[in-house]
């Protein structure tokens, strides 16, 4: 046991993480020989085991062998330190886990720890606490004097002095003055540090949120209930939100959600309503410094009374209710439902209008159209008049021209007729003078053709004397003759 | 912001510039005025889609315990 103590000591975190009364019951119960029958008591993992397997062992062991220890020899006798041991195992045992109420009466912090005392309002006496520096960050203490607080701890003897003192492993104020004070306190400590000043905007349009609140109790309904449907991923990290251990368990569903890697937009703390007493891990220091020191915006909704929980005003946004706090998210989507109704409609009118525009532009268009439709429409007739007309004439000349033509021919033929007459006049004339200067027509008649001995006709007597010779033709012969000269 | 195709934001900016584009001018080409409503029309078609009616979805995260029981 008061190895436990000590080591708990110098790691500077609570006993029961070393090793449970349980796990240490165990032990005395079992005495374990070996590593293996050691990590079979409930209680004990494999980090335990590989950290302490071999202390505790050890120890078993050497209680086995030294029961009594007796360094000095003799039956019965103890010394100092094994009487303050087992006292103090015997205290352990007795009153593990006591808390105890009183009014602080003195404190005092050192790099040790701190140390205080606790006095009996009624009778007076006097208990020396002490808390180990770790614990007394952990647990956010905060302590005045004269306020009236409870502590939880295990009585120890602290043999270098012989002092009975409670070590401490979480203290609280108590009863409404004190709570109040040390809300006060406090409150005036974080808020000259700055930490009620920053406040971060929530994004727009949450989508991935981290809750952390306890999965009893009505708080948790009312934020689900009340969050918009649309589809928002909720990822929820139970933790008691009332007493000591909150404390803790807030801040480890803190630096949980907030791990790197995560993706989540915002984180909400809610719990129900409750007096300063319900509400102490809302205005814990540590519990403070977790909701300031988040890597994710926060949204706090934890109802209260009179007084702000510290941590809402460390969050970045604080409403009083868990519904509220649904709200608050949902109006992270307020702009797109408000805006976009708005701005459809802008551009549904416009569309209109642009139709409406189109359409007079097509009216005014086809009101031109329509115009030249009609003049072309109109304007066939006129065409085919003109044509008609135009055929008319065409045809009357035609016509005409038949009878021209006709006109023509028939005066062609008669003229044809002429000239054919004529011709034949001409010719017959002309056969008749032929006939009638046919020379065999002559000849009968008693004329003559008188030739030289060539055929050469002889037309005058000169030419005759000249030859000589000649021949006469007569219509039935001819006859050879000779000039004489007379 | 999440990981979508196009934020909510943009869209909403986007769907915000057309109705400013309609706007600032006195005559509007209709062609484009045209084209434009027709990109608008898709936006809010699309916003529409991420505003409508879905469920929640609720998770417990199972938190990191040290190996032996604390309480």
């Amino acid at each position: 046991m008061a190895w436990r103590d000590d080591a708990a000591r110098s790691a500077g975190v609570e006993k029961y993480k070393i090793l449970s009364y349980n796990a240490i019951d165990q032990i005395a119960e079992h005495k374990p020989q070996e590593t293996e029958e050691l990590g079979r008591i409930k209680g004990i993992g494999p980090v335990k085991l590989r950290q302490y397997g071999e202390t505790i062992l050890s120890i078993v062991n050497e209680e086995k062998q030294g029961e009594p220890q007796a360094a000095s020899g003799q039956e019965g006798i103890l010394t100092v330190s094994e009487f303050l041991d087992r006292t103090n195992s015997l205290l352990s045992r007795s009153l593990p886990d006591a808390v105890v109420r009183g009014e602080v009466s003195s404190f005092s912090e050192h790099r040790t720890g701190l140390y205080f005392t606790l006095t009996d309002e009624e009778d007076e006496s006097v208990l020396h606490c002490y808390m180990p520096p770790g614990a007394a960050r952990e647990t956010g203490a905060i302590l005045e004097e004269g306020m009236q607080v409870k502590v939880a701890g295990d009585p120890n003897i602290y043999k270098p002095r012989g002092k009975f003192t409670l070590v401490a492993a979480w203290v609280e104020p108590v009863g409404e003055g004190s709570l109040r004070k040390a809300y006060e306190l406090l409150k005036k400590k974080l808020e000259s540090e700055g930490l009620f000043e920053r406040k971060r905007e929530l994004p727009e349009f949450i989508r991935k949120v981290g809750l952390i609140t306890s999965r009893s109790g009505a708080a948790i309904d009312d934020f689900c209930r009340n969050l918009r449907p649309l589809g928002i991923k909720v990822e929820f990290f139970h933790t008691s939100v009332e007493g000591a251990r909150a404390v803790s368990g807030i801040t480890r569903a803190i630096n949980y959600l907030g791990r790197a890697g995560t993706d989540l937009e915002a984180l909400v703390i809610v719990r129900g309503g409750g007096g300063l007493e319900d509400l102490q891990p809302f205005n814990n220091e540590q519990v403070a410094r977790a909701v300031f020191a988040s890597r994710i915006p926060t949204i706090s909704g934890i109802g209260h009374e009179r007084d702000v929980p510290i941590a809402s005003l460390v969050a970045d946004a604080a409403v009083s209710t868990p519904t509220a706090a649904a709200v608050r998210l949902n109006s992270t989507w307020d702009r797109a439902f408000e805006e976009l109704p708005a701005r459809e409609q802008a551009l549904l009118n416009t569309f209109s209008g642009l139709l409406k525009g189109k359409k007079a532009r097509i009216a005014a268009s086809a009101g031109k159209l329509s115009q030249y439709v009609e003049y072309i429409v109109s304007t066939p007739g006129r065409a085919a008049r003109e044509l008609e007309r135009s055929l008319a004439r065409l045809k009357n000349d035609v016509a005409n021209q038949k009878v021209r033509i006709n006109e023509l021919s028939g005066y062609l033929a008669r003229q044809m007729e002429k000239a054919i007459k004529q011709a034949r006049n001409n010719a017959e004339a002309r056969e008749t003078y032929l006939k009638s200067a046919d020379p065999e027509r002559n000849l009968k008649l008693g004329y003559t053709i008188t030739t030289d001995k060539q055929g050469k006709v002889l037309k005058s007597a000169k030419q005759a004397k000249e030859k000589k010779e000649m021949v006469t033709r007569f219509t039935d012969g001819e006859v050879e003759s000779a000039t004489r000269n007379l | 912001m999440p990981k979508q195709n196009k934020s909510i934001n943009d869209s909403l900016r986007q769907l915000d510039e057309i109705v400013e584009w309609f706007e600032s001018r006195e005559e509007v080409d209709v062609e484009k005025g045209l084209d434009k409503v027709k990109e608008g029309t898709a936006l809010v078609k699309d916003l529409k889609g991420r505003l409508k009616e879905v469920e929640n979805e609720f998770k417990e995260v199972k938190k990191e315990l040290e190996e032996t029981a604390e309480e």
